[in-house]
């Protein structure tokens, strides 16, 4: 059994996965989409997809850490687009569009490639799952369709509803913060001062109503949460900006379901997911998940070793898948056989099982 | 009356499809995203979306969609030198404000696709569109009549491919901005894609026409390819497959020979306004047809 790995070859997460799954004797590849093209080849040819030489149809299962995005903030995918003066600029510009033109080509293929043995084999999660992550209010919005227990939100262009849901939240409840749209930035609480200088012409703003309390961060795999912990911080709205440690804890019955319906509701096999334990009431919100977490750190210091549930979850899958394929082999070699051969076949589907007619 | 939501990718554009639905009884919300940030008008909470000040939630019956694409990676629209002076060394900064934009947008779509009663063309069409190597790979198992087809950039499986299938080669466009481009045959194998991927078609003519498809039916054809209007062309009976397997109710397909008509490439946003109004017409009555039916 193969599994496959897409991943930068330096990422903790995707080397961790490779090692646990080395450590089951399983052989795992890493695939390095960033690569692509220039240091990796990839042909589809009549259903044949070849990445990096090694045949994709072998591999019974994957994992997706990364797709291989290469950030236009890099020329040449090194170094960065920086300028002495107007003129060294303005020539930087046809390189940036022609690098945007390449790599929008370069992202369809990799991508195709993804969406390809989606079809065919488990690859945990999809590239389409993975798009949520960029799209926090489509996230937040079908996270309250399925009746997750999300804190109040507003997003969108227009300025003056925004404000206004944000002096609500700050005299009705406990407070709001602003969060980034597209994940990547961090969350501050909010006041009149960001709302005067927020770029509106340029972009939109996501509010989301505070709750104070502890930030949790918990693992869904498969169905189950694997672990969860307490985010010890310096008190910042945004635990990442001032994080300590973890304590590990055991989630509460409801706080287990929610996680759980959280990763159900958006057909995630692998996410981890923030929430927010509101502080004296029990009450557990959710207000973050993400489809390709980090959890090496959080395992060094939780003692919970993530990356081996995970390479359990894709050995478990891939071995289905193979007996699968080596059933699906077997039986048309059988096929094949009988029907190349004289006799009865009757009798040598069923042996000596006369009068089971009809 | 019943209400439609139009995201067009220009005022022009939007013209023949409101001014149809309209007359139709439909009121006619036009969504742009050129716009989204100047008119400062959508406002997404855990209750609704709103739009211009309509509440959107109360019930969006129809969406018709054109402008979309796939949202990665940034940005969207290439700069203009003029947005790229007032960037200088900035360029992060252009970044996040293209991200964020694109997460709105894209975030406004995926709720639409999922509160409109009908939307054409759905969300996964346009995944389709910006994933043509996977698109045909589905194509292909549905049975639909392609060229053969060879995508990537393996210079040595690229020469075996053109020796095994003489003719001429077509580099189909992976970007929204691209051209199709013909290769001849010793333009081709002289050619390195090592640093250039491409998904290359073999054909043996290039012959094409165009056609435009609502609901499994043809509404229009440019005429060209007399062979391609022939009844024994497989590509007919296949077409409602193929927009089935595409998600892609409303399409224009580009059809070209190789042993036969062949589904050479395809659009998920028609641009209504480049065929003659008569036809027009007919496109339109197709598509309310398909509204009506509840097409999901």
């Amino acid at each position: 059994m193969k599994i496959a790995v897409f991943g930068p070859h330096a990422d903790k997460e995707t080397l961790a996965i490779k090692e646990r799954l080395f450590n089951r004797g399983v052989e795992a590849h890493i695939f390095d989409l960033a690569r692509f093209p220039s240091r990796m080849s990839i042909t589809f040819d009549k259903g044949e997809l070849v990445v990096d030489s090694r045949l994709l149809s072998e591999f019974s299962s994957a994992f997706l850490r990364g797709r291989g995005l290469n950030r236009p903030s890099y020329l040449n995918y090194e170094k960065p687009f920086r300028a002495d003066n107007d003129r060294q600029w303005t020539e930087l510009h046809d390189a940036y569009n022609r690098f945007v033109h390449q790599e929008t080509i370069n992202l369809c293929i990799r991508q195709s490639v993804l969406a390809a043995l989606s079809k065919i084999r488990v690859v945990v999660n999809t590239v389409r799952q993975n798009d949520y992550h960029r799209m926090k209010t489509y996230l937040l919005h079908r996270l309250t369709r399925a009746a997750a227990s999300v804190p109040p939100f507003a997003a969108g262009t227009d300025k003056e509803s925004l404000r206004a849901h944000a002096r609500r939240a700050l005299n009705e409840a406990e407070g709001v913060v602003q969060k980034p749209l597209a994940g990547i930035y961090k969350t501050h609480l909010w006041d009149e001062k960001m709302w005067r200088n927020h770029p509106w012409n340029e972009r939109g703003a996501l509010y989301q109503q505070y709750i104070q309390g502890d930030t949790i961060r918990c693992y869904v795999l498969d169905g189950e949460v694997v672990a969860a912990a307490k985010i010890v911080h310096g008190g910042t709205v945004d635990s990442s900006m001032s994080q300590t440690g973890i304590d590990v804890i055991e989630l509460p019955e409801h706080a287990r379901e929610q996680a759980i319906n959280t990763a159900a509701s958006l057909d995630l096999t692998f996410c981890g997911i923030d929430l927010m334990n509101r502080s004296g009431t029990g009450e557990y919100f959710v207000v973050d998940c993400n489809m390709s977490p980090m959890f090496v750190n959080f395992s060094r210091l939780s003692g919970i070793d993530i990356a081996a549930h995970i390479a359990e979850y894709l050995a478990r899958r891939g071995d289905n898948e193979s007996r699968k394929a080596n059933k699906a082999v077997s039986l048309l070699a059988r096929t094949k056989e009988l029907i190349a051969s004289d006799g009865d076949i009757r009798e040598k589907m069923f042996g000596n099982h006369r009068g089971k007619r009809g | 009356m019943k209400r439609m939501l139009l995201v067009p990718r220009s005022a022009e554009e939007a013209r023949p499809y409101a001014a149809f639905f309209e007359a139709k009884g439909y009121e006619c919300i036009t969504v742009m995203r050129q716009s989204l940030f100047l008119e400062k008008s959508l406002y997404i909470t855990n209750d609704g979306i709103h739009y211009q000040g309509k509440d959107l939630s109360a019930g969006i019956d129809a969406a018709l969609v054109t402008d979309s694409g796939y949202m990665w990676p940034q940005p969207v629209t290439p700069l203009t030198e003029e947005q790229w002076g007032g960037y200088k060394n900035r360029l992060d900064e252009f970044l996040r404000n293209e991200r964020e934009a694109s997460s709105m947008w894209y975030s406004f779509l995926g709720i639409l696709n999922e509160t409109a009663t009908v939307c054409i063309n759905p969300q996964r069409a346009f995944e389709f569109q910006a994933f043509k190597p996977w698109a045909f790979e589905e194509l292909r198992n549905a049975g639909i009549p392609l060229p053969p087809i060879m995508t990537g950039n393996d210079d040595v499986r690229i020469q075996s491919f053109m020796e095994n299938h003489p003719g001429v080669y077509l580099k189909v466009p992976l970007t929204d901005s691209d051209s199709p481009e013909w290769l001849e045959t010793h333009v081709a194998k002289e050619r390195s894609f090592a640093d250039s991927p491409a998904l290359l078609q073999a054909l043996t003519s290039k012959e094409e026409s165009r056609v435009l498809v609502v609901g499994g039916r043809v509404v229009w054809t440019d005429g060209k390819g007399s062979r391609t209007a022939g009844a024994e062309s497989k590509i007919w009976e296949s077409i409602p497959i193929l927009q089935e397997c595409l998600s892609m109710p409303y399409a224009e397909l580009t059809l070209r020979m190789s042993d036969g008509t062949m589904l050479s490439d395809f659009n998920a946003a028609p641009d209504i306004t480049r065929i003659p109004d008569i036809h027009q017409r007919s496109a339109l009555e197709a598509i309310l047809g398909i509204l009506e039916e509840g097409y999901k």
